[in-house]
């Protein structure tokens, strides 16, 4: 074959090369910007109604209601073992309600920001109800008001249990399970 | 046999039953007295206010968010009702080990900065803590002098609204000390809120 010739297919399949280059480069932009676009975890604002509905489901969930804030260290110190207790019971049907008692104005620069850093998929919701009073009793009469506290509930299997103050996973099995 | 089997009975259940946990107070119940360091670090004690008809005791600390929103409105109270007879005392019932910002060097420290112009007293054995009950901070206890003895009136929050002062529609603790001082039985005489733990000392 001509010199020529060669040089030819060369730069053909060097331009092809090159055009495929240009093309790669563009992935990880593309990746990067698919990943911006992947929705991240944020709290839901909520009132006590949507609280009272969980208290009155009349499904097989054990829900594990959980209050807590992004400041209270005994809070965030029991947060991976209660996280640790829904993963490790999903076939239980069990769901954890993470509800924060952080300020409402605190909402993105405490409470989400806590959320996306600690990379919490667990259901977390803001209870905006600055009333205390009017709803503490609601979840248990015997709750002096201090965070943390946890009601664990299953209204198919009559399960309504209270407990005030830090729990690990072997009181939270006891609890849900006993 | 009969006379071994009822002294028994009789000895355990007084003993047994000096072993029950103090709920703390109820409204009603007849308040002690106790002697605890302020910040200037003298000793205080509620006798030591001859003037006073009553007390708004306030068990709160320095690093609760809930106590910090609250310390201007506390202020506010021992402003109002200090002359009227009823100054606030501020306790703080926390352990340090577990809170090191609430330590007694805590207290001074923003008992200073925010220029608090009642008691701040440290409750470093937690026993008046446990004795009145208090469950979290911040949390009040108004009493009444009554001959010698001091009455609890109120137990609860101090109004219902934490985060915005502005939004407030119930001032629990104004309305309970107004009604007290206008010979009035307090009509709402026990609330909760939404507070910190105590931090009590680890055994």
């Amino acid at each position: 074959m001509p010199l020529s010739r060669y040089s030819e297919i060369f730069q053909n399949r060097f331009a092809f090369f090159e055009s495929m280059v240009k093309k790669i480069r563009v992935l990880p932009i593309a990746l990067l910007m698919l990943s911006c676009n992947t929705p991240v975890p944020k709290a839901e604002a909520v009132k006590f109604a949507y609280l009272q509905s969980l208290m009155n489901s009349d499904n097989d969930t054990t829900y594990v209601i959980n209050f807590w804030a992004t400041w209270c260290k005994p809070c965030v110190k029991e947060l991976p073992e209660l996280i640790k207790f829904e993963n490790e019971n999903k076939n239980e049907k069990v769901k954890l309600i993470l509800v924060s008692l952080d300020f409402k104005r605190d909402m993105d620069s405490l409470l989400n920001k806590f959320i996306s850093n600690k990379k919490i998929s667990s259901t977390v919701v803001l209870l905006d109800e600055p009333d205390y009073d009017s709803w503490i009793d609601k979840i248990s009469s015997e709750w002096g008001g201090a965070i943390p506290a946890t009601l664990v509930l299953n209204n198919k299997k009559n399960l309504r249990k209270f407990h005030e103050g830090e729990l690990n996973y072997e009181e939270l099995n006891q609890l849900a399970f006993n | 046999m009969k006379k071994l089997i009822a002294l028994f009975s009789i000895v355990s259940f007084v003993t047994l039953s000096s072993f029950k946990p103090n709920p703390g107070y109820e409204v009603g119940d007849k308040a002690k007295e106790f002697k605890l360091k302020n910040v200037d670090g003298k000793m205080v004690s509620l006798s030591d206010f001859n003037e006073a008809k009553g007390f708004i005791v306030i068990f709160t600390c320095n690093h609760c968010p809930f106590s910090v929103a609250y310390e201007d409105r506390i202020i506010s109270l021992h402003k109002k009702y200090e002359p009227k007879g009823f100054p606030v005392i501020a306790i703080n019932p926390n352990d340090k080990s577990i809170e090191p910002e609430d330590s007694f060097e805590g207290m001074v420290k923003r008992a200073k900065e925010k220029n608090f112009p009642f008691p701040y007293l440290y409750d470093e054995s937690q026993y008046y803590a446990k004795e009145y009950g208090a469950a979290r901070t911040p949390h009040v206890f108004v009493l009444k002098k009554d001959a010698k003895d001091l009455k609890v009136e109120y137990i609860g929050a101090i109004d219902n609204n934490t985060q915005d002062e502005s939004s407030v529609t119930k001032k629990y603790v104004e309305d309970a000390v107004d009604e007290i001082l206008a010979g009035k039985k307090v009509t709402t005489n026990f609330t909760k809120a939404i507070g910190c733990t105590i931090k009590w000392k680890r055994s």
